[in-house]
């Protein structure tokens, strides 16, 4: 708990230090790790691999970009109703997936953002295709409140939406409900045995997930002012999943390392080099091998401080 | 063009099409039926492939060399990676392998860059096969009646190499139980090895046989590791059999649909696999449900 | 942009990737001189103040094959594009013109990005009895496309038309490239002093010949220089009024840039792809050139009146 509060406490004060263009990197790292915290839950605590959670992260993007294009709903009520919806859609989309297990599974919610991928370019009203919607405006609110139009405001927006799902996920993971999470996790048979409805447990935890991974598409709509098909691209699934392998599974707080470890290299090594793409693969089989727990679980295992936390 | 034609013509360029995903997904089902991996890097190893098969072209200028070229040197390089990185990990959870593919995929794809550059590299077949024949008075190029012939071929030597000799007997005997094999004396390791050539092998030459219709380029390999994936669970992760329907399936459905309902073509491919999916969860012919 | 400061963007390729920076430029207050970008809602609705666009664009590049059109003999078309904006674009200023001048379009047909296998689009070609056929393809889709058009003899019998001719795709696909007509941004081959200079000074430092954007890109370089030698400066209120009245005698003729929506006006090409004897690969060969004033469209506006 004191580290969270000196984390959060460090995170709050940046924007009074930073460049501006360090605040956008900054955001666009706090929004994937919300992305990545969100997949988390999934993969690290249900043993839920979803190679779809793009689909998640450019529906709540499309969803609110369409709102705040569309109606003069006030940013922070956007972004929230896109989460929620998107969350909503994935009861749908989990009950869909949850008819398989292990790698059937994982394909399905493969097939749904590939479907999702196909829809997207072809609708063009709702989606602009494949130009996607831009010049998503950063609505007020009633009085003509505007805190969250400029960098440091839309910052520490981001930051409170982090937080306050970072700190929901906790309760979550410790609840009884997240006692059942990890017993389909260690021995889903043992779980059934137990007499638990497994099945209702994975679809919540897949509506949960994906509204969260909404939530954090809906955030980066507003952020970058535009929403496009590469947020539905596989390769983001992909991406996200290094995230939170790197970051260290089945630790909330890891993800989110892990996702500001990957922005940060990704600029760094690409500002050096076009090859950026070769070391990146490197590294990241070298994680694996050396260092499979992650970097949060890495640090947990090598330092009593951190083992008091989560 | 009357109907029969065209339903001929079009069955044809169905099973040239079927063919090379064929090669993709048998490959990758393989793999995934003896090892439990998913091999990411499977597009890359087709993407090899086809540049190996430019290569090989451009110095010698016979393709023929490079059919047998590509395969080779892919699979070589594929078993040279099992044997290096992947023994390391078995043991270890699925995501292990995922993630050591996916890296794998961003290496492979910037090496080709930097050794064959960005441009699209032309690979042209043999004068023997770039002529046309007239079926029932359309134009057909030979090069795809070809192709589909190498796919049945392939298809019957897999088939026969797993039914009859010995080896395919251990490759199906691991893929049902890998200790019993194991304690029967068996090297699994080097079963495995081999397994992990012959699929990246396979990828390899589906590759060089592509490239003369698509020429060799870097956007080869994200296309071809959606397709191999959807393939193989239509058609059910680990059985080869299942692989050869499901590439047939979605070629089919591809060229029909395509001509009939072309609004709809990107979509067609995951309409099945989700409707099978959901009716089999395990794929059509697949283990697990 | 925000990290170092910039003031000026330079050789952004995709027309999407404009569309989405270009709503930043007033914040920044920087000049975006596009060399490459062709879409028609960058000098049209999508218009802002500190976007200037050197280059051809979709619609002028669609127009000149239909002002082509109405000279050559051709009657029935056929239309196949990618299945995105710029396909829909041009496949839509096409057929507008096909209609205006008279002649009669038969069907378009669209291709989703990433296609390989073109033999059903290349069967409905060939069925619709078409006699040309409009082509809106570019990169892998265009390669393979051509590849396989080649395969199917499609090029004996329906002329394949296309928006843009560039050396990557010949290079990439050889013999199936010839018999291709298409309009040209900038080819190598085109005639005048300035082009002459310019290849040669290319192939001097490069060894090759320079291709479509390379060209491009050389105009967009020497109208924003002489731009920024008319300001005196490159800060964007003294830079934009100066841009607005360039006028460069360049490798395509005389190009003017226009004020009221910051597009350049210059004539159109049309090239015919052929073999020529000790050329490694085929090349396009001028076969019309159309005037800036019927090529370029009316002022923000993306077709044209007559």
């Amino acid at each position: 708990m004191r580290l969270l509060i000196a984390a959060a406490a460090l995170l709050a004060l940046l924007p009074f230090g930073l460049p501006p263009y360090a605040m956008t990197l900054m955001t666009e790292a706090l929004i994937l790790g919300l992305f990545a915290m969100s997949l988390d839950l999934m993969v690290g605590y249900a043993r839920l691999i979803s190679f779809g959670h793009a689909a998640a992260y450019g529906f709540g993007a499309y969803a609110c970009g369409n709102f705040l294009l569309h109606t003069s709903m006030p940013l922070p009520c956007a972004v929230l109703l896109a989460g929620i919806a998107g969350g909503i859609v994935a009861i749908g989309v989990g009950w869909v997936c949850t008819q398989a297990t292990g790698v059937s599974f994982s394909m399905l919610t493969l097939a749904y953002a590939q479907l999702l991928y196909a829809v997207a370019f072809k609708w063009t009203s709702v989606t602009g295709a494949s130009d996607g919607l831009a010049g998503i405006p950063r609505n007020p609110g009633p009085f003509g409140v505007t805190w969250w139009s400029g960098k440091a405001g839309f910052y520490y927006l981001t930051l409170a939406c982090l937080l306050g799902a970072f700190m929901f996920c906790r309760e979550l993971v410790r609840s009884p409900f997240g006692a059942v999470l990890r017993g389909i996790r260690e021995n889903e048979a043992k779980t059934i045995a137990l007499g638990f409805n497994t099945r209702r447990y994975k679809i919540a935890i897949v509506a949960i997930s994906y509204g969260l991974a909404g939530l954090a598409g809906a955030l980066y709509a507003p952020f970058a002012g535009f929403a496009n098909t590469e947020l539905l691209f596989w390769l983001l699934s992909g991406q996200v999943l290094i995230m939170v392998i790197v970051g260290g599974a089945g630790t909330l707080v890891g993800p989110v390392l892990g996702a500001m470890f990957f922005l940060y290299v990704q600029q760094k090594l690409s500002s050096y080099t076009d090859s950026w793409a070769l070391f990146f693969g490197v590294i990241f089989i070298l994680f694996v091998l050396f260092m499979p727990e992650g970097i949060w679980g890495f640090l947990r295992s090598r330092s009593r401080f951190a083992r008091k936390t989560a | 063009m009357d109907f029969f034609a065209f339903l001929v013509t079009q069955c044809l360029n169905a099973l040239s099409q079927a063919a090379l995903l064929f090669f993709l997904g048998c490959g990758l089902t393989l793999i995934f039926g003896i090892m439990r991996i998913v091999n990411f890097a499977h597009g890359a190893f087709f993407m090899l492939g086809a540049y190996v098969g430019y290569s090989t072209v451009h110095w010698t200028g016979n393709f023929w060399l490079a059919l047998i070229v590509a395969p080779v040197a892919v699979g070589g390089f594929g078993a040279a990676f099992e044997l290096g990185i992947l023994r390391r990990l078995y043991g270890r959870d699925g995501h292990a392998f995922l993630m050591v593919t996916f890296g794998l995929t961003l290496i492979m794809g910037e090496v080709i860059r930097l050794v064959w550059g960005v441009e699209a590299l032309q690979v042209k077949p043999p004068e023997s096969l770039s002529d046309i024949v007239f079926i029932l008075d359309e134009p057909f190029p030979v090069y795809r009646l070809f192709l589909a012939g190498a796919g049945i071929v392939v298809a019957v030597v897999i088939w026969q190499f797993l039914e009859r000799t010995r080896l395919g007997l251990l490759i199906r005997a691991t893929s049902q139980n890998a200790e019993m094999v194991y304690a029967l004396g068996t090297d699994v390791a080097l079963v495995r090895s081999a397994v992990f050539g012959i699929g990246c092998g396979l990828a390899g030459i589906g590759g060089v046989m592509a490239a003369p219709l698509v020429t060799a380029s870097l956007g080869m390999a994200p296309n071809a590791v959606i397709d191999t994936f959807v393939i193989v669970i239509i058609g059910g992760m680990g059985s080869f059999l299942g692989s050869l329907i499901g590439a047939v399936l979605v070629a089919f459905v591809q060229v029909f649909g395509t001509y009939y309902f072309p609004d709809f073509a990107m979509a067609f491919m995951y309409l099945i696999m989700l409707t099978v999916l959901v009716v089999r969860p395990g794929g059509l012919l697949g283990k697990e449900a | 942009m925000e990290r170092d400061g910039c003031r000026l963007l330079f050789g952004m390729t995709l027309s999407s990737e404009a569309l989405a920076v270009v709503p930043k430029l007033a914040e920044w207050n920087a000049i975006f001189m596009s060399s490459d970008n062709g879409d028609g809602r960058l000098t049209g609705e999508s218009f802002v103040p500190n976007f200037f666009r050197a280059n051809t664009s979709g619609p002028m590049g669609t127009r000149a094959v239909s002002l082509y059109l109405r000279q050559a003999g051709f009657k029935n078309f056929y239309a196949l594009g990618m299945d995105y904006a710029w396909g829909h674009n041009s496949i839509g200023v096409f057929k507008d013109e096909v209609k205006k001048s008279g002649k009669n379009f038969i069907a378009d047909i669209y291709s989703p990005i990433g296609t390989k296998d073109y033999s059903t689009y290349i069967t409905k070609i060939r069925q619709s009895g078409a006699d040309a056929c409009f082509l809106v393809l570019q990169g892998d889709d265009n390669n393979a496309f051509l590849a396989q058009a080649k395969q199917y003899r499609l090029g004996d019998k329906v002329q394949l038309l296309t928006e843009i001719v560039d050396l990557n795709s010949i290079h990439a696909v050889g013999e199936a490239a010839i018999g291709l007509i298409g309009s040209s941004r900038y080819t190598f081959t085109f005639p005048g002093d300035a082009n002459a200079e310019f290849v040669a000074g290319w192939k001097k430092e490069y060894g090759n010949v320079p291709d479509v954007f390379e060209g491009e890109q050389w105009q967009a370089c020497l109208m924003l220089q002489a731009g920024i030698e008319k300001a005196g400066s490159i800060d964007a209120d003294k830079l934009r009024p100066a841009l607005e009245t360039v006028e460069i005698d360049s490798i395509k003729g005389k190009v003017t840039m226009r004020a009221c929506d910051h597009q350049a006006v210059q004539r159109g090409f049309m090239v015919k792809v052929v073999h020529k004897d000790g050329a490694p690969d085929p090349v396009p060969d001028l076969i019309a050139t159309f005037p800036a004033d019927q090529v370029t469209p009316a002022c923000r506006q993306m077709t044209y009146d007559s």
